[in-house]
């Protein structure tokens, strides 16, 4: 079932593009990572969907069934001289949740203790959980997140990040926005890289890194072994720094491949290295 | 309870600023209007205490009401500008409310402080006027100055609604509106000068005319003063507007700037 359809939006900020003809479909139960480096419009297409920004062009559609959301946008916006409790009074007010389910979700983010404390009074991290409660409460069925571990320790970091996995596999759909790459490897099924307010390459996680496999290998004639493999033109790519050789598989190509390549020549590798690329590698490259 | 006036009720329950101003005021408020009653001079022909008599005392404690009028702006505008500063108007469309309901909530909050404010006016005046009237046989002449305080009061508070919405920032707001108060002066200064009436159509003055202070003639019992004074005022009198066309026009003037907010509102990002 699909839960979001953008379609074409752009946003410009005087001569700035923001976000330039964007479409994504998102669809149930998808954990979708929008990566992209500061300024590549990942918060403007975020705060397009919550409805805080108006696009130039192009629209949006969530999904009509869809009655239930929480979302966090950049920092965390609170009254400061409230208390958590009161603060998230008036989101209960906003979600028409009942209040009791304040406590639960002040539990799950290890506030409980600071629920009669004013917001003004807490940490940076912890104004970054409650932001989290708010999101949590009234148990949404979408969670849109951005920048979600901000400000937070490595504990915080990882406690969020298992929150977020928790919550995937209940079946929820999640939107996370992120610069933290790893975060987004270890908890999405489907990404999308931005570059200047477009998408220049999305789909599911395990598709975008699995095509690019590479290892790195050396012998006792590493010159040859180099033009060989360069001139055989059988690999995406092949380079050569000091005594070690790169080579980036491609698609139809595996290690086998390469030793069988090696062996044809008569030439005895001595470092036979495989590598999965992770999506750092990846993202570094896209958006160089 | 409406769901929206609840959450705005939930910001200002626990607001320290509100309570300080509000209770500052209410003191001012209470301790002047004491004083002024206590005023009385001892001069043949002249008295005080008609201010505070039905049914004069309706239209004194309604111009002396609008004096407050500065502190009901001066808590729209911190209470709106609030939630631009913390950017919790944003947060409140990200949790689900749409702008329309935003602007409801606000609408909601500047007839809650008008009904209060007009409940404070009528209670005040009534209170006042049994005090220093014998019997009840005026008391509902002229309370329709009960309701043009409340035209009055709301008028203002949409002026600041606007602006507060429309600059976002609780201090420029406040310089806005207060320069907006000193620039029709001169403007109206200028008009008058000129000899053109047009300074009577401008918004602060044609909310300030529902709640003019009583004539002064009113105090004075002597019957011969009072009509050479009568006479002298004839001849040096400005035009003045009608009521009928100050209610309508302040109406549409009150409508105008909520409209002006509304539109700002859905047509900006937050």
């Amino acid at each position: 079932m699909e839960i979001l359809n953008i379609e074409g939006i752009s946003k410009t900020y005087g001569a700035n593009i923001a976000v330039k003809n964007l479409s994504l479909k998102i669809n149930a139960g998808e954990v979708y990572g929008i990566l992209g480096p500061n300024g590549s419009g990942k918060t403007t297409t975020l705060g397009i969907i919550l409805g805080v920004i108006r696009p130039d062009s192009g629209f949006y559609e969530w999904n009509q069934k869809i009655n239930s959301l929480g979302a966090l946008l950049e920092t965390p916006n609170f009254y400061p001289y409230l208390s958590l409790q009161q603060n998230l009074e008036i989101t209960a007010l906003i979600k028409q949740v009942d209040f009791s389910e304040i406590d639960v979700v002040l539990e799950k983010l290890a506030l409980l203790d600071r629920k009669h404390s004013k917001y003004y009074s807490l940490s940076l991290g912890m104004k970054q959980r409650l932001a989290l409660a708010n999101v949590l409460l009234g148990n949404p069925q979408v969670l849109v997140l951005d920048e979600p571990t901000n400000g937070l320790d490595p504990q915080g970091i990882a406690d969020v990040r298992q929150i977020i996995i928790d919550e995937a596999k209940t079946g929820k759909t999640i939107i996370l926005a992120s610069h933290l790459l790893d975060e987004v490897e270890k908890t999405c099924t489907h990404v999308a890289v931005l570059k200047k307010g477009e998408v220049i390459k999305k789909g599911a996680i395990n598709e975008l890194l699995k095509v690019k496999r590479s290892l790195i290998v050396s012998s006792d004639e590493n010159e040859r072994l180099f033009e060989l493999l360069v001139r055989s033109g059988l690999f995406e790519k092949v380079d050569k720094k000091e005594d070690l050789i790169y080579i980036d598989l491609g698609d139809n190509m595996n290690s086998k491949d390469v030793n069988e390549f090696a062996f044809k020549h008569n030439i005895v590798l001595t470092r036979f290295e495989m590598h999965e690329k992770s999506l750092e590698t990846e993202f570094l490259k896209m958006v160089k | 309870m409406n769901r929206l006036l609840q959450i705005e009720l939930v910001k200002l329950k626990y607001y320290p600023t509100f309570w300080i101003l509000t209770g500052i005021a209410f003191g001012f408020y209470v301790l002047i209007l004491y004083a002024a009653t206590q005023i009385n001079f001892d001069i043949k022909g002249i008295d005080l205490h008609v201010y505070f008599r039905f049914p004069v005392v309706w239209q004194s404690i309604a111009y002396y009401s609008s004096w407050f009028n500065l502190l009901l702006a001066l808590l729209i505008i911190i209470l709106t500008g609030n939630d631009f500063v913390f950017r919790t108007i944003r947060q409140h469309v990200i949790d689900g409310l749409n702008k329309q309901e935003i602007f409801i909530s606000k609408l909601q909050m500047v007839f809650l402080f008008a009904v209060v404010a007009f409940a404070v006016n009528f209670f005040s005046g009534f209170f006042v006027g049994s005090i220093f009237t014998d019997g009840y046989s005026q008391v509902f002449n002229d309370i329709y100055f009960v309701a043009l305080y409340f035209i009055n009061v709301l008028g203002i508070m949409s002026i600041a609604l606007l602006i507060s919405v429309l600059l976002k920032n609780i201090a420029a707001s406040i310089v806005v509106f207060i320069g907006m108060y000193i620039f029709e002066l001169i403007l109206r200064g200028y008009f008058a000068l000129m000899s053109l009436n047009f300074g009577q159509f401008l918004p602060f003055k044609v909310f300030s005319n529902l709640c003019s202070a009583p004539s002064l003639k009113k105090m004075i019992s002597d019957p011969v003063i009072k009509q050479s004074i009568e006479q002298s005022m004839q001849t040096a009198s400005a035009w003045e507007m009608p009521l009928g066309i100050n209610v309508s026009l302040s109406i549409f003037y009150i409508a105008g700037f909520f409209y002006l907010s509304y539109y700002l509102l859905q047509k900006r990002d937050l």
